[in-house]
């Protein structure tokens, strides 16, 4: 058996396989990083995406402020020409309460900036003194790592007598109820 | 009875093999170098960002500032917090906006001098 250049196809088979072996491994190291790199990016992109929740949360307090102020204004006016007793000043305080915020929440809580903000709701309405707002934050990362995050803002009615003396600010009125990453 | 006329290889068959082999494994060899390098980059990330969102979460489950592990710095108008955890040193800062109520909180992940991963969120605490 002539055995002559067979060292040169020993030699070639254990190229090949050191170069299989090491194509799969650097492989498999990449793959693992970019794993690590997308879940990094992943968290990253859910914090900021919750951010924008938050400065919702942190508008609608200055929303509800401001509303108290223009229905408390409301009320004063109305009194001048007509004098309301308790009762209907606190109906006329909450009827304006409701107007102000129903008509300015839409542009004072959502956003067009990355996070994105929208509020979800087809019709925006108080029912039993409280509103509930579908909210939904979007954040999209440098890499087009996409994050949305839901929650529910419970807007409440102050109360005119408690308000009228200066008692109960934004924060005492707005909530956040159910909150999670998924829509239900 | 020989079955087998193998007469093993000569001296010049070795040294040009080995050559070849050596040219080969250089490069070969720097990739499973690399590769390691790369692995435990990838392991830190991962390590890092557990850490950072270890502390997100327990601020974000404050009610208010802790003031016993968080420091207020007057400078930067900030609470500061520095733990060493694991093999990373980690530093969390908590920055009020203002008086609106909302905080950043900023976690910088650090090992030896240098940042291997950041976390960048937000709280609200009264």
């Amino acid at each position: 058996m002539n055995s002559r250049g067979s060292i040169l196809v020993l030699l070639a088979t254990v190229m090949a396989l050191l170069s299989i072996l090491g194509a799969t491994l650097l492989n498999v190291v990449l793959l693992n990083y970019r794993i690590n790199k997308l879940n990094t990016e992943s968290k990253k992109a859910f914090y900021l995406s919750e951010n924008g929740l938050n400065e919702s949360y942190i508008a609608a307090r200055k929303l509800i402020n401001e509303a108290i102020a223009y229905s408390l204004e409301k009320v004063e006016e109305e009194m001048l020409l007509h004098p309301l007793n308790e009762e209907e000043a606190k109906n006329f305080f909450s009827l304006n309460y409701k107007q102000y915020i129903t008509v300015n929440v839409r542009n004072e809580i959502s956003t067009t900036t990355n996070p994105a903000v929208e509020i979800r709701n087809d019709i925006i309405e108080f029912e039993d003194e409280e509103l509930s707002l579908l909210l939904r934050s979007t954040y999209v990362s440098e890499n087009n790592v996409v994050k949305v995050t839901w929650a529910e803002l419970l807007i409440g009615v102050p109360d005119y007598i408690l308000v009228k003396d200066g008692a109960g600010t934004g924060g005492d009125y707005v909530e956040f109820g159910k909150w999670g990453s998924r829509e239900d | 009875m020989k079955r087998f006329n193998f007469r093993g290889y000569t001296l010049l068959e070795i040294v040009v093999s080995l050559g070849v082999l050596g040219i080969v494994i250089v490069p070969l060899m720097n990739m499973f170098v690399f590769c390691h390098k790369v692995l435990s980059r990838s392991h830190d990330e991962y390590e890092s960002i557990q850490l950072a969102q270890l502390y997100m979460e327990e601020i974000k489950a404050m009610a208010k500032i802790d003031e016993e592990n968080y420091s207020y710095l007057s400078e930067g108008n900030m609470y500061e917090r520095v733990v060493d955890n694991l093999n990373y040193q980690v530093r969390i800062c908590i920055i009020p906006e203002g008086e609106s109520g909302l905080h950043w909180v900023e976690i910088n992940v650090h090992r030896k001098e240098e940042v291997v991963n950041d976390l960048l969120g937000s709280v609200i605490l009264d």
